[in-house]
């Protein structure tokens, strides 16, 4: 059941139907809206639905044990491995299965191994992380265990966040869950518009881009060097109108139950650095990444080189987070290289030059571009291809102009949305604004959506 | 907050219940790309629109088909003999729907046209409509669609296209969407539209002869999954391996069995019922020439569906035992005076593609044609 879909639409409105007449986050409330989120995970997969529920169970029985032992490190510890089990057997067997056997194969060895039939589970990399990031925050005392188990299994569960995020931290969700407040005209409002302005962003925005240049990426080699440049902006806008288009609606759909979830998108293209990149991309898993992995390895405080050797390590393992393949660690690398040198050369600090800060966001913004290439390829070869072709470019400039065109066309959206925050102004418009716009977008979603509806890219991982 | 709410709510309602009420008094129309299902739906419109024209008497109706295998400037001809006037509707992608509507869009503002050829083929029985393209070539004419029967052939399903079934909205989305995404070329196409063409004959000198067409599979044979243009084969031989390596993929594993066999499905019930409907006296108070086009073997051999032929004539002959129609049957026309082969029966020199007749078809399909429409419109 896909954000994206009218069954997902009649599901919400049911919810919300049901859930009306029920005083906030009562007993009932939370069951009804966990069982929801049970049936929602579940028309992708009962079995993996049952996966939740024993992650569910294990981690809040090891965070009891942590809040009341003397010694909680071995339970965290032990909170870890099976997270980080989990995850390695359901998503990295094969990856290490396949490489082994590469290598097996380099080395001049016959012997091979099977990989496992086994099925990627939905959402798998976000509820293990929002799993570990709880024992981890009782175990650093920043929170209590909770004692009511339908709570953490909300937490784990809860169907707006459940298969992309944002990752929200424990503390955070129970925190709305304690003290809820009253919606207000202008939240539901936002709400609405966030819902509406996700559902543009993926249908007519990420799935049109899609459909126009995928074929690029199966095989740029018929393709002119412009055409696999535009390709290579486009998938930049798309991913972005994807990933934010799907957060834009998780954010807006858990506002309406009552959750007001932390931003995941803050126009990073806008971004004049590669950190302040990062502060604005996918900014709930940097965070996750920054205070669990990269604090905890020393950060910053540290001698310079370790500084240098955690930023590469926090993200080639963000890298690896996205998915098995060697075209993720490069991606993670890149990053982690590209962090590196920007703090070496202390660049990492926006300018009080204009000219120099427009410098610096042409290269951020290549930089990203050039990494997306890895994210993008289904493998290293086809990554290189891409690369080669783009390299012939000077021979061959026919048809430029839609790269820049794709760049512009982006670029003017994430500048004008963020210099005049059009979200908070729409938030707060008058009732025909609001209808104008609501209007607009359907009459959008309906005219101008391809064909074919692609899943959201994030749910892979 | 509810009631501001509500207000909200209502606003949104009535925004796009004023666009679908312009979209349904054609506003769109004079936008729409020429070449498009819409687009040429809007010329014919223009072409038979009565101001300025003399008395039309016949018209023919069906889909590309008729376009290519009819000599439509000989069956003119052969009406200004007996002083009568017969011109073309016939339109790429229609099928029942749109003959259905046109035929009501006739009746509604062409009084003068009496008689009708419809000109199908044995496919064309298995389905009631022909999808989002027939929603797109029956939207320019709102007026003549009767929503109840439009209901019929293409019931509301989750996919999103049916509700062009309700919404005009939707029955649009493809020409608004092309003009969005290529506004420039639009803007050109719109300067110079074209006529819609009521009586002349579409050359096509290719053939198919370049493929070996025994079987389904011996077409499908060796066909890369992008075929780039070469100078080796032409345009309707690239087209025909397409097809068959589609068809080889979609029934290869799946054969579509024997249509004719009882009990038939309830939807190949639903579009026999539909079809009859549309072709009786009922819908067309004066004369329907029915004619079955030649229909290339391919279409009717394993994994594609067989019985065809016998299915369409399980619906057209109660018609002509009612006298509602005149049925000619050229299905086999074009097909060798004796089989090659148990495989090879159609006249690979008589077809452009695997849809339509070339120049050499034409020529003989008409030699033995014209006779018998003769009898049939004018004796």
């Amino acid at each position: 059941m896909l954000f994206n879909s009218w069954s997902f639409f009649i599901f919400f409105a049911a919810i919300l139907l049901l859930a009306a007449p029920l005083s906030k986050y009562s007993r009932t409330w939370r069951i009804l809206v966990l069982a929801a989120s049970y049936f929602f995970y579940g028309q992708w997969s009962w079995v993996y639905c049952s996966l939740i529920v024993a992650s569910t169970l294990v981690d809040f029985a090891l965070a009891l044990a942590i809040d009341r032992s003397a010694k909680p490190k071995r339970y965290l510890l032990i909170s870890i491995v099976a997270n980080l089990g989990l995850l390695a057997f359901f998503k990295y067997a094969n990856f290490l299965i396949l490489s082994f056997n590469a290598g097996l194969t380099a080395a001049g060895a016959s012997l091979q191994f099977s990989a496992l039939d086994i099925v990627l589970p939905v959402g798998i990399s976000f509820f293990t992380f929002q799993a570990m990031s709880y024992t981890i925050d009782v175990y650093r005392k920043e929170m209590p265990a909770r004692r009511n188990l339908l709570d953490y299994a909300l937490y784990i569960a809860f169907f707006p966040q459940l298969l992309a995020g944002p990752i929200v931290r424990a503390k955070e969700f129970f925190q709305e869950l304690d003290f809820p407040k009253a919606l207000v005209l202008r939240d539901v409002q936002y709400a609405l518009i966030l819902i509406t302005l996700g559902m543009v962003k993926k249908v007519v925005c990420a799935d049109n881009l899609a459909e126009s240049f995928d074929a690029v990426w199966l095989n740029p080699a018929q393709y002119a060097p412009s055409m696999v440049l535009a390709a290579v902006y486009a998938f930049a806008a798309q991913i972005y109108f994807d990933f934010s288009g799907y957060t834009d609606i998780a954010i807006g759909v858990a506002l309406l139950l009552g959750f007001r979830f932390p931003k995941n998108f803050d126009y990073p293209y806008a971004a004049i650095t590669l950190q302040d990149f990062w502060r604005r991309w996918h900014m709930t898993l940097s965070r996750w990444l920054r205070d669990y992995l990269y604090i905890a390895l020393g950060g910053n405080r540290i001698s310079g080189l370790r500084t240098y050797v955690n930023l590469g390590a926090t993200m080639l393992l963000g890298g690896l987070w996205h998915g098995a393949s060697w075209n993720f660690v490069i991606w993670g690398a890149l990053h982690g290289l590209y962090l590196g040198v920007e703090r070496a050369l202390g660049w990492d600090k926006p300018s009080a030059n204009w000219l120099v800060n427009g410098f610096r966001w042409a290269l951020t913004f290549h930089l990203v571009c050039f990494a997306w290439i890895f994210f993008r390829a289904p493998t290293f070869a086809a990554s290189t291809a891409m690369i080669a072709r783009i390299a012939e470019l000077p021979s061959n400039l026919a048809g430029l102009q839609s790269a820049v065109f794709a760049v512009f066309a982006l670029l003017v959206y994430q500048f004008v949305a963020r210099r005049f925050a059009i979200k908070d102004k729409l938030a707060n418009s008058g009732a025909v604004v609001f209808a104008v716009l609501v209007s607009t977008a359907f009459l959008a979603l309906v005219t101008l959506a391809p064909a074919r509806t692609a899943p959201f890219i994030y749910f892979q991982f | 907050m509810f009631k501001a709410l509500a207000t909200r709510f209502l606003l949104v309602i009535l925004l796009l219940a004023t666009v679908e009420a312009v979209l349904r008094f054609g506003t769109w129309n004079r936008f729409t790309l020429p070449n498009s299902h819409a687009g040429t739906t809007v010329r014919a419109l223009a072409a038979w629109s009565p101001q300025g024209d003399a008395a039309v008497d016949t018209v023919t109706l069906g889909s590309s088909r008729p376009e290519y295998a009819l000599d439509h400037v000989a069956l003119a001809a052969l009406a200004q003999k007996y002083g009568q006037r017969h011109l073309s509707f016939a339109m790429p992608g229609a099928h029942m729907l749109t003959i259905d509507t046109v035929s009501s869009w006739l009746k509604q503002n062409r009084r003068d046209v009496k008689n009708r050829v419809v000109a199908l083929s044995i496919v064309d029985f298995v389905w009631a409509a022909n999808g989002e393209y027939e929603l797109g070539i029956v939207a320019p004419m709102h007026a003549s669609i009767d929503g109840e029967r439009l209901q019929q052939r293409l019931p509301l399903k989750t996919d999103s296209y049916t509700w062009g079934a309700v919404s005009a909205l939707w029955r649009y989305r493809q020409d608004i969407r092309d003009a969005v995404f290529a506004p420039k070329q639009r803007l050109n196409a719109l300067k110079n539209p074209g006529s819609f063409n009521r009586a002349m004959n579409t050359q096509v000198a290719q053939n198919v002869c370049q493929v070996d067409t025994a079987t389904v599979a011996s077409c499908a044979a060796e066909t890369p999954a992008t075929i780039l243009p070469s100078t080796a084969l032409n345009h309707g031989a690239i087209g025909a391996k397409r097809l068959c390596a589609d068809w080889q993929t979609q029934f290869g594993k799946a054969p579509g069995g024997d249509l004719s066999a009882n009990p038939h499905m309830p939807e190949v019930l639903l579009a026999q019922k539909l079809v009859s409907e549309s072709l009786s006296r009922k819908t067309w108070p004066g004369k329907t020439v029915v004619v079955l086009l030649p229909t290339h073997h391919l279409w009717t051999q394993p994994p594609m569906a067989t019985g065809q032929h016998a299915l369409a004539l399980e619906v057209l002959q109660p018609l002509v035992n009612s006298g509602d129609i005149t049925l000619i049957d050229a299905t086999t026309v074009l097909d060798f005076p004796s089989a090659i082969s148990a495989n090879l029966r159609s006249d690979c020199a008589s077809f452009g593609d695997l849809f339509h007749q070339n120049d050499v078809g034409r020529e003989k399909l008409m030699t033995w044609l014209m006779p018998r429409l003769e009898q049939a419109l004018y004796r």
